[in-house]
């Protein structure tokens, strides 16, 4: 495999992760206004659910099933105590507010956890290579249940009467509601998918990359952020599609910047993507929309 | 559609992706954890009782207390290391203080978590001087934060003592005030380098460093100098941005697309790091042998990375198998005190700081126990035998001391040999 294909295929990894969070950011964006920066501590949760599960059962399914569950539960629980009161309060506020639950769970799992890396191991099968080219299981796993998710949550909500109901309440909540849609359900429902991927994003995350601790959500968070603006905020396939983008330009300026200006990675890639959001204001896939009051 | 309404929503939402960046340009790598002090004064008063014979004679120092500060990492990526150390502080202080303390007087002290931030660490060292009345002030984290502190106690001429921070120039760049417990990098790069060309024979090299830290930078820098001057080959670096980066991939194609592949490899990045890198070059099929520094010496990592971890050496501060009494009497106490051996050799560091403390103001202090007293008791520190090795401060602020070369083997750590660097 060549030097370009191999960087290529580092950064749609590393993309498809930050595609899964960037869409619960997304989603939950379109139905409520609101930027949830909780999100990425989400991602955290899971990993530290999934981590005590595999020891104490020893059963990987069984993990992961409980961590999306247990991340679910922590999601809604967020929503129901943090958001929900403040549903009618600007973005400004709930912004802030968000970013209060990011810093709140990050101190308890600190004081719980400690600050400590702890390691996350999967079976031996995920590192083994593929016929001998340097890819592991763990990327092919990271590549098929990234797709599969993308095609499962896009399907729902361009096909079941939820999904119209979501996009109903994206294009104009308050109409929705005279509609007779159930907005608090459908907000439910954006947490459950949102807080859903973010859990096997983190799982994927850290059987990749090894080690975590209390304070790894905060700067994936923040990128997958960037993600789902640069692809729209509010639209699904943007918050896709930004992810990719975003995980492919890092890596790949990572690559083929001089020595020494490699180290300037990150601004090289926030450069390219506030280029992209002065050609394009609303985002690679977003609709220009009026702000609500 | 209002044409103006919808570019102010397009501002909008600009302007908080602006505002997003600079504060994930500014907590960069932070973690945002709770409360930073927590202030305990050692009183000792048990102690205190344990020995009163011994003060019969002179004056008594029952109220007179010295007041030693603490300034630790113990949350944040330095972490791994401060935690430990902090707790070799904390057990030499209680011996030291049961013993009868330092010249009769009792040790005091306060402490502060830095949280691994350079501007909290610049505060909180100015007012463990200015408030609590430090006359000595330990830990301080990695160099760019002791760098930072340091500069801060130095202004007010209070002596400083690194135990985590092995940057070599550090006195240079601090002043007079600034003492090291352990070696510099560059002491234990070049060890790393003639075990890696002159022991196992190896003759290339590939080196990743993460650029954010003085430590990484000077360790990488030191290992490159040493292993060219006696004959191997580098045959390139990458350096990486270490805020929120775990994807090592960029390196690892650069290494793949070398026209020879290198004979080993050489990264600089802290404990948070390792594992991750480790596992990444395994997966890729880098098998060489892969050498590190200090930042590499917790046993975690090898029970993090497992088999990924093996074939890796390091350099560190002390060899806890050693059949040496001090070192094997500081592994019961601290056992018994903490329920599990330490972590790595930043705990024995951190124990040497206290003992070093004592031994500097009982043999060169001459009763002057001020803050200039103190460092210049300490500047005058010849032979002291500490758990890491022996300290002398007579020529310069960074010890020249004896380099352990450890391997991670099967989940543990081994150490292999013992080098003590010639003098300078």
């Amino acid at each position: 495999m060549d030097f370009f294909t191999g960087s290529l295929l580092s950064g749609l990894q590393l993309g498809s992760i930050y595609a899964l969070i960037a869409i619960g950011y997304s989603i939950v964006y379109g139905i409520l206004r609101l930027i949830n920066f909780a999100h990425g501590d989400l991602l955290m949760v899971a990993t530290y659910a999934a981590w005590i599960l595999i020891a104490r059962s020893q059963s990987l399914a069984f993990a992961v099933v409980g961590s999306v569950a247990i991340t679910i539960v922590f999601g809604l629980v967020i929503e129901r105590v943090a958001y929900r009161p403040l549903r009618d309060a600007g973005e400004e506020t709930t912004l802030v507010t968000s970013l209060a639950v990011s810093i709140f769970l990050q101190n308890l799992f600190l004081m719980v956890f400690t600050p400590k890396n702890q390691a996350f191991l999967l079976p031996d099968f995920f590192s083994q290579k593929i016929l001998n080219v340097s890819i592991t299981n763990m990327s092919v796993v990271i590549f098929v249940v990234t797709g599969i998710l993308i095609a499962v949550v896009s399907l729902i909500i361009k096909k079941t009467k939820l999904g119209m109901a979501m996009r109903a309440c994206a294009e104009n909540s308050g109409a929705a509601k005279l509609m007779g849609i159930n907005l608090n359900g459908v907000v439910i429902f954006a947490f459950v998918v949102g807080s859903a991927l973010a859990a096997v994003a983190g799982v994927l995350y850290s059987g990749q990359y090894v080690s975590f601790n209390p304070s790894m959500g905060f700067m994936i968070g923040i990128k997958a952020f960037a993600a789902a603006v640069i692809g729209g905020i509010g639209s699904f396939a943007g918050a896709a599609a930004g992810g990719l983008l975003l995980g492919v330009l890092e890596i790949l300026f990572a690559c083929y910047l001089p020595q020494g200006a490699g180290v300037y990675q990150t601004a090289f890639v926030f450069l390219v993507l506030i280029i992209v959001l002065l050609v394009k204001p609303n985002g690679l896939f977003g609709v220009a929309e009026e702000r609500r009051s | 559609m209002n044409k103006r309404k919808m570019s102010s929503n397009a501002k909008s939402v600009g302007a908080v992706f602006l505002a997003v960046l600079l504060m994930a340009m500014a907590l960069a790598g932070c973690s945002s954890s709770s409360g930073s002090a927590g202030s305990t004064a050692d009183k000792g008063s048990s102690a205190a009782a344990a020995a009163p014979a011994d003060t019969a004679g002179t004056e008594d120092a029952g109220g007179d207390t010295i007041i030693v500060g603490g300034l630790w990492q113990t949350t944040g990526f330095m972490a791994d290391y401060e935690i430990p150390g902090s707790e070799g502080f904390e057990l030499a202080l209680e011996e030291i203080n049961a013993a009868g303390g330092i010249d009769g007087k009792q040790i005091e002290y306060v402490y502060y978590n830095g949280e691994s931030e350079l501007d909290l660490n610049s505060s909180l060292i100015a007012k463990l001087i200015d408030v609590d009345g430090a006359k000595v002030v330990v830990g301080l984290g990695d160099p760019n934060s002791a760098i930072a502190s340091g500069t801060v106690a130095q202004g007010k001429g209070v002596p400083t003592l690194a135990t985590s921070s092995t940057l070599p120039y550090t006195q240079d760049r601090v002043g007079d005030t600034a003492f090291l417990v352990p070696f510099g990098d560059n002491v234990q790069a070049y060890a790393a380098a003639e075990y890696a060309y002159s022991d196992l024979g190896l003759t290339s090299v590939y080196v990743v460093t993460d650029s954010t830290d003085e430590y990484t930078l000077s360790l990488s820098k030191f290992f490159q100098e040493r292993f060219t001057a006696i004959g191997g080959t580098v045959l390139g670096e990458n350096t990486y941005d270490d805020n929120g980066y775990t994807d090592f991939s960029p390196s690892i194609q650069k290494i793949k697309a070398l026209d020879t592949p290198p004979e080993a490899l050489f990264f600089a990045s802290f404990t948070d790091q390792g594992p991750t890198i480790l596992k990444q070059f395994r997966d890729a099929g880098l098998d060489q042998p892969v050498f590190s520094g200090d930042g590499l010496d917790s046993v975690a990592i090898a029970e993090i990375a497992g088999e990924a971890a093996n074939n890796t050496y390091f350099t560190t501060h002390v060899d806890y198998t050693e059949s040496n009494a001090k070192v094997a009497n500081f592994l019961a106490a601290y056992t018994a005190k903490y329920g599990e051996e330490p972590l790595n050799a930043f705990a024995a560091l951190g124990y040497d700081a206290a003992y070093l403390i004592k031994y500097a103001i009982e043999k060169n202090g001459n009763g002057d126990y001020s803050a200039e007293g103190i460092k210049n008791a300490l500047g005058k520190v010849t032979d002291f035998e500490g758990i890491t090795g022996t300290i002398s401060y007579a020529n310069g602020h960074v010890p020249n001391k004896t380099v352990y070369i450890c391997e991670f083997k099967d989940g543990t750590k081994v150490n292999l040999l013992s080098v003590l660097p010639a003098a300078e």
